[in-house]
């Protein structure tokens, strides 16, 4: 790859890349090509061989894979000396029968086997002929079989191409297929190929299907960093160190595409101190001149539907959809078939007749809704962005993250040195690599008034704090003791501050507890929350740890120990008192946009404690734009409620699923952790 | 090494799995003279055994195996077999004196493997075959003739010409068994995936094969599927399933048919790969059974078959039957009544049943009044994508 910037017409069209360039930078799908490769490998064809069919949506990889194994066989020693590799035009100009198949096919081969000089023209000679297509395929056939050679046919849009053949071609074609050991067919197609027939589909039954997969996590990280080493620098790899989050997030909701996080891998590069959601704007503006084409192609009536489609962005029923587009039912089902037959719509089946439909290639959904929508469809987009990053950050990070957020709210004199110091035990705590994220991290967050704060960041005697970490590690208590006692400008209680540090520096449960209930006997209701908090994470004492986290928010309240008082409280199945402080003390708009973290962990909370109904309400009142904001957590709560819930659930967009199972998964371990 | 699957394509050479048994039993009938119809649902491997008996030929026989699925006209499929007997002879120049005795006063433009091309004239090629036949010389050999795909060309020619035409077409092709010039050199065995008894028992023709010695290729046993697995499919492979993981597999297929075997330990073999896994329990079976029917293209044609094939109310009790037997597990022959009533087809609704029995949807073999599906994962399919 050069060095300079990658450009949209390589990431649309692989074939442009020399060959090296494409089998340098093959670092995903191994495992289909070397399955494919053996099948092609450890077979003479001297029987009629196996075809294959290579799915998946667009972007997903097909086209590489393709031209991937036209270099092995045409690499390989033994395999080049009989089996010639043949790559279609990807977009089939002008065929539009069977017999013009063999031909273009035969001309391809022209141009690169001397032996099959004049095939197509000896071919051409039959065009009036009325067995033109056995005829041109005997040719073909004779020719190979002449010079003892055999072809394998790699076909790209091959579900376009055959749309094109009528119901005898097909059974021509099958014929061929069974029974030629001369031509071995490996072709691609999106998953449009099962729309395709109006008549009976023997025609695929007796291809081998690899499907290719969205990437996980690990392999979309393999692209990126093999990404980073063509260009040769070490960002991609600091950003994947430093804020995998960000990287995860972009995953997810552009559902593991590789040809997106290619697009994605830039913005990266050129943002290193960016975010997820001002990564994904910055990438759409290099898509927008192919979406943007999409959608011009597209009639009125199908393009109001996409628009529907795209604006809702959960899946749709025909019935909403007509009535959104204000286009009867009947039209909106007969255009849904034409745009799912074309690849733009995905129909996903539910428990009734009335099935639903979600825009099939998800990044150009978010590419309308950032480019197109007007700022509340944006800000879907946003939301999302936001908790997918959060989801994703990494649990180190998280605790200083929502510290951070936490520490904010509180609605003291003090909060500014609580900043001030959870942010030093949390900064001392991790390596210098993970600092220079947090800073960022917390930049972000801090779009309060008090924006003094975000200049003062760096301002804070880190070293001290370095010490006393490093004498209470070693067991040097009283010499760390002291040191405390030393510090400037806290306005901590020393025993709260040592607490602290054993808690979230040291580690040490035993002894953060102890200097914990020091505090607490001078009514420090700091001490009282942490202790609480303490408990409850390790699952012990629950009656304790409600009496403490009572006694804290009777004695100041603010958002931590509310947080804390709530989680306690389900912990000890306090229904009724917990959905109190809810309703009183945190359902507030502020929190609800700033505070992801503490919110979605209040909500799994009561998930897991089966108080599905209320947070059922909660989400459909929307206030806030609450099922914007938590929408996976939305779609984990309607997989607990089933039953009549199960269509609503299946409205959920692909590209959450990853994050919905795993938010499942949590709630569940919840329950179990806290029953 | 991976493992060594066939997906859909017919098995041949190392691939193919012997049943000496069936294959004896094929012979015994060739070589008491019969004519064949071989009798199974798709994907039990019937051309995968054609091709065996291709490539494996008793002494004293020739087979020849073409296919005819695309053919939509009489004519064509005599031209067709005319072509692949054409072969048979021994070079073009020696014979062409012949062969223009054949074709009579017309003038030849060309001779090929594709038929014998006339000037202005369109060759009746069952005269022509006849003739063929005459001046064959197999040395003592009897020809084979083993035509796949015969009930679709039967049902070709009923939807592109007539029924008139499909009938006629069937009288030629059993007085073309019946002629002494060709009992004498030839022999035949019809193969479809589609029930040849059941397409002409709609066109009241069915007197048109009662001279077929029906044949029914049965599902693998257990042994042979275990062998199937263990010697063939996993043959060099790194991965290795124990002996009770195979059985727990076959107990999930219930229905051994050589494909549903080969998708299941490929996806199996998928999750063995990707996850590197170091053994096969049975979680990971059920798993790999639950992605094999996620391929939409594998099983989708179990459902446009019929879309093909029944039409209206026909096609509605169809899917009622299937919907209710996934979800019940089986249906009586009294339920299915219920449903003929209710669609009103009870004058052809046995016909519609017998295709369901025939096509490898749904059999009665334990009990003459209770259906079930034949492959449990079938049915599991259809009760997740069809039924809901």
């Amino acid at each position: 790859m050069s060095q300079t910037k990658s450009h949209l017409p390589f990431i649309y069209n692989p074939a442009e890349l020399t060959k090296s360039e494409l089998i340098e930078n093959f670092v995903i799908r191994n495992y289909e090509f070397e399955q494919i490769f053996n099948i092609i490998k450890n077979d003479d064809m001297k029987n009629p061989p196996q075809h294959i069919i290579i799915q998946g949506q667009r972007g997903t990889g097909k086209t590489t894979l393709l031209l991937r194994l036209s270099y092995a066989i045409k690499d390989d020693k033994e395999l080049n000396k009989w089996l010639i590799p043949v790559v279609s035009d990807e977009e089939s100009w002008g065929i539009s029968t069977l017999a013009e198949f063999w031909k273009h096919t035969a001309e391809d081969l022209e141009e690169i086997n001397d032996d099959s000089i004049g095939v197509s023209a000896e071919i051409e000679q039959y065009e009036n002929d009325e067995n033109f297509g056995e005829k041109s395929f005997e040719i073909l056939q004779n020719n190979l079989s002449s010079h003892n050679k055999k072809i394998i046919l790699f076909i790209d849009n091959f579900g376009d191409l055959v749309k094109k053949f009528n119901r005898k071609e097909h059974q021509i074609l099958r014929e061929v297929l069974l029974t030629s050991s001369n031509i071995r067919i490996v072709a691609a197609s999106s998953v449009v190929l099962e729309f395709t027939y109006e008549y009976s589909e023997p025609f695929y039954e007796f291809f081998k299907v690899f499907r290719l997969q969205n990437l996980k996590k690990k392999e979309a990280e393999k692209l990126l960093l093999k990404m980073g080493e063509s260009y040769k620098t070490n960002e991609v790899k600091e950003i994947i160190k430093n804020c995998p989050q960000r990287v995860e997030a972009l995953r997810r909701i552009t559902n593991g595409v590789p040809r997106t996080i290619v697009l994605l891998y830039e913005i990266f590069v050129d943002n290193k101190t960016g975010n997820a959601f001002h990564d994904l704007e910055l990438t759409l503006d290099r898509v927008t001149p192919l979406y943007k084409h999409r959608m011009d192609d597209l009639k009125p009536i199908p393009q109001k539907i996409v628009n529907v489609l795209a604006l809702n962005w959960d899946a749709m029923p025909v019935k909403e959809i007509s009535k959104q587009t204000k286009i009867s039912s009947k039209q909106v089902s007969a255009q849904l078939q034409y745009l799912e037959k074309n690849g733009i719509v995905t129909k996903e089946r539910t428990n009734t007749k009335n099935h639903i439909y979600y825009l099939s290639e998800r990044f150009f959904n978010i590419w309308y809704l950032i480019r197109r929508g007007r700022k509340k469809y944006k800000n879907r987009v946003r939301f999302l962005v936001e908790f997918l990053e959060l989801w994703c950050t990494p649990k180190q990070l998280l605790k200083t993250v929502s510290e951070l957020k936490e520490a904010m709210h509180n609605g003291t004199v003090h909060e500014k040195h609580a900043l001030y110091m959870t942010e030093a035990l949390d900064y001392i705590s991790l390596e210098r690599s993970e600092q220079h994220s947090l800073i960022a991290g917390t930049r972000k967050y801090l779009e309060f008034p008090q924006s003094e704060q975000v200049n003062e960041l760096s301002h804070f005697d880190i070293e001290i704090y370095n010490e006393i970490i490093k004498l209470l590690k070693k067991g040097d208590e009283k010499k760390a003791v002291l040191m405390v006692t030393k510090i400037k400008n806290k306005i901590y209680e020393d025993n709260f501050l040592i607490g602290n540090i054993y808690f979230y520096g040291v580690k040490n449960d035993k002894k953060a507890e102890e200097y914990y209930k020091k505090a607490i006997e001078k009514g420090n209701s700091g001490a009282m929350n942490n202790l609480a908090m303490l408990l409850f994470e390790r699952k012990l004492r629950k009656e304790e740890a409600l009496e403490l986290a009572r006694k804290s928010t009777i004695a100041k309240k603010y958002l931590a120990n509310l947080h804390t008082l709530l989680m306690v409280l389900l912990w000890n199945d306090e229904i009724e008192e917990s959905i109190k402080i809810w309703k009183s003390e945190l359902f507030k708009e502020e929190y609800i946009n700033r505070w992801i973290k503490g919110i979605s962990e209040i909500f799994n909370f009561f998930i897991a404690k089966k108080q599905y109904n209320f947070v059922y309400k909660v989400f459909t009142e929307n206030k806030f734009e609450i099922k914007e904001r938590y929408k996976p957590i939305y779609f984990a709560l309607l997989h607990f409620m089933g039953g009549k819930y199960e269509t609503e659930r299946k409205k959920m967009g692909p590209e959450l699923k990853e994050t919905v199972d795993e938010i499942i998964t949590a709630i569940k371990q919840m329950g179990k952790d806290y029953s | 090494m991976s493992i060594n699957t066939i997906v859909g394509q017919a098995a041949t050479g190392e691939n193919f799995y012997e049943r000496p048994k069936l294959l004896n039993d094929i012979w015994r009938i060739i070589e008491s003279g019969s004519n064949i119809l071989l009798v199974a649902p798709r994907r039990v491997g019937k051309t995968s055994i054609l091709f065996y008996l291709s490539d494996n030929p008793k002494r004293g026989f020739r087979p020849l195996y073409l296919i005819t699925e695309s053919v939509n006209d009489e004519n064509e499929f005599f031209r067709k077999l005319y072509g692949h007997i054409f072969e048979l002879l021994d070079g073009i120049e020696k014979f062409s004196q012949r062969i223009k005795n054949l074709v009579g006063k017309n003038k030849i433009s060309e001779i090929s493997k594709s038929g014998v091309k006339l000037e202005d004239v369109k060759l009746d090629y069952y005269g022509a075959l006849i003739k063929l036949f005459k001046i064959l010389d197999l040395d003592g050999e009897k020809l084979i003739i083993m035509i796949d795909e015969f009930p679709e060309t039967v049902e070709n020619i009923k939807r592109d010409k007539t029924e008139t035409d499909a009938l006629r077409f069937l009288q030629k092709n059993r007085e073309l068994r019946h002629s002494a010039i060709i009992k004498e050199k030839a022999q035949f065995i019809y193969v479809g995936s589609i029930g040849l008894e059941n397409v002409v028992s709609k066109m009241n023709a069915s007197s048109t094969i009662d001279d077929l010695h029906s044949f029914g290729v049965p599902p693998f046993t257990e042994k042979e599927s275990r062998d199937l697995i263990l010697d063939k499919i996993l043959k060099n492979s790194e991965m290795q399933i124990e002996n009770e993981q195979v059985r727990f597999l076959l107990s999930k297929i219930e229905w051994l048919i050589p494909f549903y075997i080969q998708l299941i330990m490929d996806e199996t073999y998928k999750l063995y790969s990707y996850e590197e896994l170091k053994k096969i329990n049975n979680e990971v079976i059920e798993r790999a059974i639950d992605k094999s029917i996620q391929h939409k293209l594998y099983f989708d044609l179990w459902l446009s078959r019929l879309k093909t094939t029944f039409k209206g109310n026909e096609f509605s009790f169809v899917k009622s039957v299937l919907n209710h037997t996934s979800e019940k597990d089986t249906i009586s022959s009294a339920e299915i009544y219920n449903y003929a009533e209710g669609f009103n087809i009870t004058e052809i609704y046995k016909n519609i049943i017998n295709t369901l029995v025939y096509d490898g949807y749904i059999n009665n073999n334990d009990n003459p009044k209770i259906y079930h599906f034949n492959s449990p994962i079938l049915k599991r399919w259809w009760y997740k994508y069809v039924a809901n």
